[in-house]
Order: structure tokens, then sequence, then C-alpha cells
């Protein structure tokens, strides 16, 4: 796996990054550079990591993704976690990974919203 | 009656063997659902009928002369389990046993075992005799009623309901052990992801007990919710329950509760406005 | 590397073999019946530890196996350094975990189905029990096994197993 399997999109002012399924030591690693890069081109609001493919996330996945977001942050941006997955989010949970004061979100649409600060239509969900 | 030609003792002193054998080695033949099998002193095996083919998987030729550790998954065999099965049928005269079988193709499969030591008029044991029928399905059938019963058992105390278009609601009774907690995060993970709902209500009410166990697996559950991007709103905290946790050392002040399931509901309402979550995981 | 349908060996001596680590497990756990969330964590799990070998061993090995006591069927993973050591056991364990104190990783790793035991029979003893591994009663002590028996703060081999048990067939 190299660069490549980690997919940068700008979205509006809003850098969307997917990750692979099971990325190695050296693709995380990656992560941080291409998000750093990329912010600093677009001059982005904001990252919204994508990790609904992700099926283990590990100390080092974790560690990786709060310095990214604590560098995001620095550069003026705000960074949301997407897509979780249950069985991630319970060991996550279980294990005590430490994932600081992170953002996350259920869906991509949501954390757009919130990043490019769109007035959100009023729910009219009452049933 | 037919001499039988085939008699895998031949020529040993096996008693009367000549006139039953042949009556037998009809039956071992058309029995479906049994392995028939012959091992010698040493566990190799000797013959092999249409069942065992069946249930096994090896045809005669590619298992006669190989021991019958081939049948055992890897655990036993460290265990030096076919030993101690031989041992006791010699003992016992017979041992019988359930357990984990595999076939050619590595397959598990559920078996029960007979193995009877075979003696000479001398009382020498010659060879063993193994039957072994295959209770998978048997096995089956009887998890599958399990996990039914399970499920609706469940259901009944760990129910997941959706309210209302992204709000789902837990009304817990009972404690939460270990296992109960596993039952539901992962049902509660699980419908929150499936209908992106951005808020989940916990209700306590029908909790009576509270103990640290509980209350930790509670803040567990809140914090797996929170990971997602979905708010929880704790309610139905009575008195007592407050009372115990603050004695208790407990501290909830990181989740959000209010006092009634009313409450929580107005309060979810109004988040469903709002689809980001701030989340502070790792408690 | 060996492998069979759910017991084996992984050499682990460059980093690329932290995936296969996470491959290797997640196949074995899966082949057993594990379900997801069960499968989840063995990985996980098993992606730390194999990270540890590598990043502070240099070398070692990962190695694999089913268990069986009763009705239930567990996977055991052993991992084993075979490098020059760990100055800090303890503090390697801790890394990225809130939970500090006792073997760091171990307490972390503790959770309802994963028991981290010292020896086989504490292997044995954990797949007997009905609930899994009961968090509280997971205090393991802050020593790792030593190679030679006179050395002191410096721990040579670690061996660390990871089971994961649970209830009925695959």
């Amino acid at each position: 796996m190299n660069n490549t399997a980690i997919s940068v999109i700008k979205v509006k002012d809003t850098l969307l990054v997917t990750m692979p399924p099971d990325p190695d030591d050296s693709t995380i690693a990656a992560l941080q550079e291409r998000v750093l890069d990329s912010m600093d081109r677009h001059l982005a609001k904001g990252l919204i990591l994508d990790i609904s493919e992700v099926e283990t996330l590990d100390s080092f996945f974790a560690r990786t993704v709060t310095e990214t977001a604590q560098m995001v942050m620095l550069m003026g941006g705000r960074t949301i976690i997407v897509g979780m997955r249950p069985a991630v989010a319970m060991t996550a949970t279980q294990m005590g990974l430490k994932l600081g004061k992170i953002e996350t979100a259920l869906t991509v649409d949501r954390a757009l919203d919130a990043i490019e600060g769109r007035p959100k239509p009023s729910e009219a969900s009452h049933r | 009656m037919a001499e039988p030609t085939n008699h895998p003792f031949k020529g040993q002193h096996a008693p009367e063997a000549e006139v039953q054998a042949s009556m037998f080695q009809q039956l071992v033949e058309t029995l479906r659902d049994y392995a028939i099998i012959f091992l010698d002193t040493e566990g190799r095996v000797l013959t092999w009928n249409k069942a065992a083919e069946r249930i096994k998987g090896w045809t005669a030729d590619e298992i006669i002369g190989q021991h019958f550790s081939r049948f055992y998954p890897p655990e036993d065999i460290a265990n030096h389990k076919t030993e101690m099965e031989l041992q006791r049928a010699a003992r016992d005269g017979v041992f019988e046993d359930e357990g984990w079988r595999v076939r050619k193709d590595g397959k598990r499969y559920w078996a029960n075992v007979v193995i009877t030591a075979l003696r000479d008029n001398d009382g020498k044991i010659y060879g063993f005799g193994k039957v072994t029928r295959d209770l998978s399905e048997r096995r089956m059938a009887e998890e599958q009623i399990k996990r039914q019963a399970q499920e609706i058992f469940e259901m009944a105390v760990v129910p997941v309901v959706q309210v209302w278009e992204g709000i789902v609601l837990v009304p817990l009774i009972g404690t939460l052990d270990s296992q109960r907690t596993q039952q539901l995060m992962e049902r509660l993970l699980q419908r929150v992801t499936e209908t992106t709902s951005p808020v989940a209500i916990l209700d306590i009410t029908g909790v009576p007990t509270i103990d640290s166990q509980t209350a930790q697996h509670l803040i567990e559950t809140v914090s797996a919710v929170r990971l997602l991007g979905a708010e929880v709103i704790l309610t139905g905290v009575r008195p007592s329950i407050a009372q115990t946790l603050v004695h208790l050392g407990i501290d909830l002040s990181s989740v959000v509760t209010r006092s009634s399931l009313a409450a929580g509901l107005r309060m979810a309402l109004s988040i469903v406005k709002m689809k980001v979550v701030s989340a502070e995981p790792g408690l | 590397m060996t492998s069979g349908i759910s017991s084996g060996e992984l050499q682990i001596s460059a980093e690329n073999d932290i995936v296969m680590a996470r491959r290797m497990v997640r196949d074995a756990a899966t082949q057993l019946g594990f379900g997801v969330t069960d499968v989840t964590r063995l990985v996980t799990a098993a992606s730390e530890l194999a990270r540890n070998v590598y990043k502070y061993a240099g070398q070692g090995v990962m190695k694999w196996s089913s268990m069986q006591a009763d009705t239930r069927v567990g996977l055991q993973l052993q991992f084993v350094d075979q490098g020059p050591g760990i100055p800090d056991v303890a503090q390697a364990m801790e890394e990225g975990f809130t939970t500090g104190g006792g073997l760091g990783l171990g307490q972390a790793i503790v959770q309802p189905g994963v028991a981290v035991a010292r020896n086989r029979r504490d292997v044995e003893h954990h797949l007997r029990r009905h609930d899994g591994a009961d968090r509280q009663s997971e205090q393991l002590s802050r020593q790792a096994e030593p190679r030679k028996p006179a050395a002191a703060v410096r721990c040579a081999l670690l061996a660390r197993r990871l089971v994961l048990a649970r209830h009925g067939c695959p």
C-alpha cells in the first residue's frame, strides 16, 4: 500500500479524505503528510476523515489521527471523523484508546454542513 | 452361512467371530449414519464403511493405514487425546465421548464416539472398534432454538426502538452485566449506524439498582455511541440511583441527563436539528 | 510463515508484518466463528502486540492456535520477542492508552470476552468461565517473564497470550 491508497477530494472549502480498509503503517503516516499538504494548498476550512471502510483502529492509527486533527486546528481548520464502525467504536472504547477531543459525525453530509456552516433545513419530522 | 472373506481380524483367536462376522459386515455396510471402523492396537485404521466416508470425507483407499488422530482437531492431538481414548477403552472395555472431530476438508463437526476394545479368547487386545455419529444436525437444531430463544430474550430485555426519525430509544430493564452490555452496545451502535440517528436516549427507569460495574458499562456505552457521531441522553435517573452514584464516586458529569423521558425526548428533538456532535471518547 | 486452518506462525521482522498479523488473526478468528465485534477486538489487540514486537524488539514471532475446553472454543495468540529486548515493558505497553497500571495494554485489552493470561492453565481457566473475562479480576503483575532468571529490569523475553473465548461452536 502507498500514498495513493488515501483519497483526498476537495468539496467546496473542505477536504474529504477517505481511508482504505486496512491501511498499513506507512499509509497511515502518509495521511498526515497528505492532509497538511492539501490544507496548505487549498486553504481548506476543515477536514472530513471518512473511516467507514476501516476495520481496525489501533493506538497507532488513533494517535496519528489525533495529531493530524491538532495540526489542522493549528492551521485554523476543523476535523470531523465520519463513519466509524460499531465494532471499531466498541473496541476503541473498551480498550481506552485516546482520541482526544475529536469531533465525529454519522455522515459526510452532516460533517460538511457543520464545517461549511450551512444553515440546517428545519427537520419537519414529527409524525 | 457365507464365509467372511474380509473379516479384519481373520486369523486371530476371535471368539465365534466367523459366524457373526458376515451378518455384522452387512449391517456395517448398510448403516448410513454410523461410521463403523476398526483400528489396530496402535490406532491405525484397518477398515472403513460407507458412512465413515460420508461423515469423515476420506475414501477407504485414502485412509486405511493412517492413524485415527487424523480425525481430531489440532488441540486434541496436542493434548494426546487419542492415546487417552485408547487407554480408557482398554482399561474399561469401552470409551464414549462427544466432541469435535475434523473431516478431510478440515471442517469441524460435533460427534458422538464409542470405542470398544476387542479381546481374543486369551483376553489380549487385538484391536479397537470405533463407532462415530455425526451430531452436527442435531446440534445445529439445538443451537438454532437456543439462538432464537436468546434473540427473543434479548429483544425483551435490550430493546432498541426508533421513536422518531433520528431518535433511538433504549428502555433498559434490570442491571447491566458484561454480557448484557455487549448485547446492548452491539444492538444500539448498529441501529444508530443503520438509521444515522443523531440521538440515542438511554432510559434507566427500569434499572432498580446501580453498582459501579453497571455505571461503568453505561459510561462505556455512552462513549461508544458518541464515537459514532451521535449524542446520548440519559433519562430516568431515580433519586436513589443518583444517591448511589454519588456515594460510589462515579463521575457522570460528561453524560447528558434529563430527569424524565419526556424531558429527554424534548431535548432529543432539538438535537436532531444539529447534526455534528463533539465526542469525548476514552473515558 | 506457516498456517493451518486455525493455527500457525508468523515471523515479525518488517513493518508490513503488522498488517499480515492482522490478516492472519482476522482469518483465524472468522473461521472459528467469532462475531464481528470479537474479531475486531482480537485483530486490534494483535495489531498492538505485533507492532510492539516490531518497534521495540525488532524481531519476533506471532503464534496462533485454537483451543477448546468443554463446549467452548477459543483462539490463542502468543507473541514472542526475539530481539534485543524491551527496556521498559510497562511503558511500551501503555503508550496510547488511557488505562495505566499493570501491563497497561494487558488491562486495556481486558474487556468482556478477552482475557490476558500468563500461562496455559490460566488460558484454560478463562475458557471455562461463563461470562468471559471479568475486568476487575484481571490484575496482572508488572513483571514480564525474563529470559535469564537473574535479569532485572530489562526483559529479554516476553510471551504474552491473548485468548478470546466464547460459547458454542463454529
